[in-house]
Parts: C-alpha cells; structure tokens; sequence
C-alpha cells in the first residue's frame, strides 16, 4: 500500500465532493434541516384539540364545564354553535376535532342529582389522537363529577337542607368515522400520497433528463418546437402513467389491506387529478434545476424527507407548532392526505373538501406554471 | 435571393470571455462551407448563433432572408442540424425516430411516410427500420441522423464534426451523400477537423480564437498564402496571428 496513491484518492475525493454543491447541501444542509423540523413535528403527544362546542343548556354550569376543559389544555374551544349537526360538520371539514353537545337539561339534572348527559363527539381518523381524547375526556368528566359533588356537600352542610343522591355528568364520548382505529385507515390514504408524488417526480424528471443527457433535448430546439409543447407533451402521458398509478394503488390498499373506503370517487378523482399534476409538473422543475439524472435523485430525496414529517403522515398536524405547520401547507402532499383521508375515512365529500381542493389545484398549476417559465429561458 | 447565409459583426460573450468575435460573410446557395478551426475557436457557438437557439451579444445575421432574432421560427423551419453525438432517441426504432422528427416539423401523414421511405433508401437503412437506434452501428447512427435532420427537406444543413467517430467507407459514403444534397439546392455548413474533408468543401472559413482568420475557396486560399496544403496554410496563419500577438 503506498500513502502517496492512498492520498492522492483521498484528495481528489475531498475536491470532487467540494465542487458538487448539490452533494454538500445534501451531506450538512439536509440533516441539520431534518433535525430541527423532525425534532419540532415529532410529538405524538396531542393537547390543544381544537373543539366545537353546541351549548344548549347556556347555564352557568355548562360554562364551568367548557371552562373546566379547557383549563386542562387538551381542550380548546374554538367554535360555539347551536346545533348537533353544525358540531358533526365542523368535524367533518376538519376544523375541529372533537364536539362537545350540552343537553338543555345540564343544569336542572345536576341541581336535582341526577346524571346531566353530555354528548362527546370525536374524530376517529387518527387513531392516537382518537385514543387520547377518549381517555382524557372520560377523565376530565368524572374529575368534574366530582368537584360538583364536593361543592354541593359542602352546601348542603351548610344550610342542612337539599337532595341527596350523586348528581354526575354523565360524557357520552363517541367516536366518528373509523371507530375500530385501525391504523390501516390513517396510513394508507397518506402513504398513496407519499408513494405517487415521490415517483412522478422522478420518473418525469428522468424522462426530461434523459433527453437533456442525451442531446435530444438541444436538437429539439433546433426545431420549431415551442416550449408550451413541450411541457404539455411531457404533462399529459404522465398524467394518464400517475392516474393509472393511482389507481393501482388504491385498489392494492383498500382490498389488500381493507383501508375504509366510502367516500365519493368523483371528487377524489378530481382532486387526484391536481395532485398528479403538481407530482409532474414538480418532475419538470426538478429536471430544470438537476443536470443529471442522478442530481435528480438527490433533489428528490431532499422533497421526499421532508414531506414523511411536514405532511401529517405520520406526526399528527394539529400538534406541531405554527411554523412547523405552515411549512407543511407548503407541499402540496399534505392537503392530498388530508383530502383523501377525508374522502376514504370519513366519506365527505366536495362541499366540505372545496377549500383545500382549491389550494391543491392552485398549488399544482403555480408549479407546473414555474416549471414552464424555468424551461422556456432554455429555449 | 443566392445568399443562403449573411452574417454582419457577428459577436458573442459568454460572461467576459469572447468566444465569437465581429465576424462577417455570406453564403451562396447549393455549396459546401467548411468552417474550419482548432478546439474552441467559436465554431459550435457560431452554429448555435445561427439556428436560432443562442441570441448573439451583438451583430445580426439572416438565414434565407430571416432575420435570426426576430424571426425564429422561420429560421427553424428551414433549417436542419445534426451533432456530433448524432442525437437520436437510442430506445426508438428507426422508424419511429423519423416519425418523431416527421411530426415535429408538421409533416402531414402522406408527406411522412413518403419522406421516411425517401429517407431509410437515402441512408441505406433498409432492412433496419425496427432496428432500436441505440443497436445500430456508428455509421449507420450518422446516416439516421442525418435522415432525421433532413425530413423536412430544409434549405440549409448544419453539421457539427458530422464524420468525427466513423470508419473511412461510412465516411466517404457521407460524403457521397451530401455531395448529392447540393445537387439539389441545399446549403451544406460543416464543421471538421479532417483536412482532406476541408479540401472538399466548395468554400472555406478559417477560425481563430473567436476571430474569422481567412476566408474563400481552398484553392484560392492555398494560392494567397503561397502553402501547399491546408495544413501548411492553417499553420502559417496561426503563427502570423501569433506574431501580432
Ligand atoms: N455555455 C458556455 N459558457 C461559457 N463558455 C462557453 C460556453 N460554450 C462554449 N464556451 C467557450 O467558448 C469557446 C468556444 O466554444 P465552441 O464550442 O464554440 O468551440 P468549437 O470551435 O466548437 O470547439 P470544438 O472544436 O472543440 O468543438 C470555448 O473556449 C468554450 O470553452
Ligand atoms: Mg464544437
């Protein structure tokens, strides 16, 4: 073994490594960035739950309870409606997770000690923040039973007058959608997401790549060849690859590993369609910044990461702090899961799903629309 | 109108370094051009100039009476090109190479598949139409690509070290090949390294770091400068050049 060879391949790695800025940012850039929003989103530990609240009884004692649940910070009431129904829409379109409905009843019920019945509804979807919610506010319950007990002993000492008995309140929790919390139901809907984008991306900046690589790409612009061409020739054979893809995909999770699916597959189609076309369209801008095949992969690598952590695939959104969350709404995967968790889980449909459908669409034709402009200064 | 090429002060920079550097001249119709000159003279830069696909920093230059910056696409549709890595789409077959640039040039269906025909005789590739390009050999590749950049029958051909890479039989046979283009009319713009090749050409330019250091036909050349052969005059311009520093 000579020193002077062993050296020499040593060096001329340094500076090969050092001249590659793509590979740089990959080897200290990407891990410092994982750490710090992986170390931020990573909790699995959910509070603040935003709740809606249907208060019917509008007593003192209903407001000490709403007031008793969001002391403990698991809690937040976020909205105050008057009906059942609005509290299960507020659910459904994901703005809140948890109900609360107070019977008309509440406070006469615990005045007479008797049990005052409080409906408790949650979303099921996420099975771990399902399974929090459900023990805490059983817990949370049976804690104010007891302090209103506490108090009216302490009254009825007092002035030696009053009905005996256990007045209590009686939480009625109930889990929407998915209540066996299968976790099947959660991940599936998600990894399709993660499985498409990730794919298209690269199979469309390959394909662009390969030409530029090639030289394809500089004999077609000797050509009249104009760059809206190009683009949309290279959008629409992946649009049908990724539907097809998509497809396939589902099928696999819903009847290999029986994923809950009842919502409505024209809205999903819909929405998929978008979401492909940002998968592509982001392909295209990859393979505008990448000059090989191989840097494509890099980028891709750099998108796919941080999208397992930013999207709610796996750490549950609502417990990431703001800015975490808002880098998160930045990806076009996230409201995908989001839109296809609602439509497989919870079987809702267009009208609720209108807003985040209108994001998803807005942010595929930006991208697609940067992609084109990216490719057009080539021309 | 004979002048297929017109060039007036033609320059251009990448950054601070001038690759082309004021050149001027025209082109007759129906002739081979040599554009002759060391490594990294400006000859590609020159030919991207004039396809239209590299905007010069200064100067103009019409190609068949269109003006290169402001008529593009006319110069596009008018124009073939073949580099030197014969650029084809190695996982399609011949046939669908030719169909490809056939469509992408607006050929209707009749015209493609009668140009196709003209095109695989053109390039002795009969026999090979579903052959993968990437199989074939280097010869054949040149002649493909050849095929693939005159499809649209352009007025002017570009080509860029066309014969760098081949054996001498599918080098001649080339030649043969493009001699007879200009039987027909077309413009032939060629890039060699091959002195011999240079010898062949009906009029020649010679480039010199950016700068147009001759110009005119072989003959006429050798005769100016008293020297033997190209070689020779090649040689004695460089030094001349190097003189004056
Ligand atoms: N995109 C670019 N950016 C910066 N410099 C460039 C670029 N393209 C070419 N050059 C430089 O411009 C000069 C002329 O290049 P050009 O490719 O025109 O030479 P050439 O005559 O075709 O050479 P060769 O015989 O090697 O093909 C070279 O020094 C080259 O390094
Ligand atoms: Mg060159």
């Amino acid at each position: 073994m000579s020193l002077r060879r062993l050296n020499a391949i040593a060096i001329k790695e340094f500076i090969e490594f050092g001249r590659d800025r793509l590979s740089v940012a990959l080897a200290f850039g990407l891990p410092v960035f994982l750490l710090v929003i992986i170390g931020y989103a990573a909790t699995f530990d959910v509070d603040h739950l935003r709740m809606a609240v249907c208060d019917m009884s509008c007593t003192d004692e209903s407001r000490q309870l709403i007031a008793f649940f969001e002391q403990s910070e698991y809690f937040i009431p976020v909205y105050y409606t008057g009906s059942y129904a609005e509290v299960v829409h507020l659910i459904d379109c994901g703005k809140a997770r948890v109900g609360m409905i107070i019977e008309p009843g509440y406070s006469e019920n615990l005045h007479s000690g008797k049990s005052a019945q409080v409906h408790f509804l949650i979303d099921g979807q996420d099975p771990v923040i399902a399974k929090t919610a459900l023990s805490t506010c059983q817990v949370l319950a049976i804690a104010r039973s007891v302090q209103i007990n506490y108090d009216r002993l302490g009254k009825t000492i007092s002035s030696g007058i009053g009905p005996f008995g256990a007045a209590y309140v009686d939480l009625r929790p109930q889990l929407l959608y998915n209540p066996e919390g299968k976790s099947s139901n959660l991940f599936i809907p998600g990894l399709i997401g993660l499985i498409l984008q990730n794919i298209l991306t690269m199979l469309t900046s390959f394909a662009m790549l390969r030409e530029t690589e090639r030289g394809n790409f500089e004999q077609l612009l000797i050509t009249p060849v104009k760059p809206l061409e190009m683009v949309l020739g290279k959008l629409i054979p992946y649009l049908f690859i990724g539907m097809g893809e998509y497809l396939l995909v589902l099928l696999v999770g819903v009847y290999w590993f029986e994923a809950k699916m009842v919502g409505d597959m024209v809205t999903m189609f819909v929405m998929c369609f978008f979401f492909i076309l940002g998968s592509v369209g982001l392909g295209l801008l990859v393979s505008t910044i990448a000059k090989t095949q191989l840097q494509a992969i890099e980028i891709v690598v750099c998108i796919l990461l941080p999208s397992l952590v930013l999207s709610g695939f796996v750490f549950p959104r609502d417990a990431q702090p703001g800015w975490i969350s808002f880098m998160g709404s930045a990806l076009p995967v996230t409201y995908f899961i989001e839109i296809n968790r609602g439509i497989m889980v919870k079987g809702i449909g267009y009208a609720e799903l209108v807003r985040e459908i209108a994001i998803l669409a807005a942010q595929s034709l930006v991208i697609v629309l940067l992609a084109t402009l990216r490719l057009r200064k080539q021309f | 109108m004979t002048e297929v090429i017109k060039v007036e002060n033609l320059t251009l920079r990448y950054g601070n370094y001038t690759a082309v550097n004021n050149i001027s001249f025209t082109v007759p119709k129906g002739i081979i051009f040599g554009y002759l000159g060391p490594n990294g003279s400006g000859k590609t830069s020159t030919i991207r100039m004039l396809c239209g696909i590299r905007p010069p920093t200064s100067g103009s230059a019409y190609i068949l009476g269109y003006n290169i910056a402001t008529h593009k696409q006319m110069v596009k549709q008018n124009i073939g090109y073949m580099s030197q890595k014969f650029s084809l789409y190695e996982d399609l077959t011949v046939n669908e190479n030719l169909s490809f640039f056939a469509r992408i040039y607006s050929l209707s269906p009749k015209e493609e598949n009668c140009r196709k025909q003209e095109m695989i005789k053109f390039g002795q590739l009969e026999g090979r139409e579903k052959v993968l390009a990437g199989n074939l050999s280097g010869g054949l590749k040149q002649r493909l690509a050849l095929g693939c950049a005159l499809i649209h029958r352009p007025k002017l051909l570009y080509l860029d070290e066309p014969t760098a890479g081949v054996d001498p039989l599918s080098r001649k046979v080339f030649w043969d090949i493009i001699k007879h283009l200009t039987t027909q009319g077309v413009t032939i713009f060629l890039t060699t390294h091959y002195m011999d090749e240079a010898d062949g050409c009906d009029l020649l330019a010679f480039m010199y770091r950016g700068n147009m250091e001759a110009f005119g036909p072989p003959a006429e050349l050798k005769q100016q400068k008293d020297a033997g052969s190209l070689e020779a005059l090649f040689i004695k311009l460089v030094e001349e050049r190097e003189r004056k520093g």
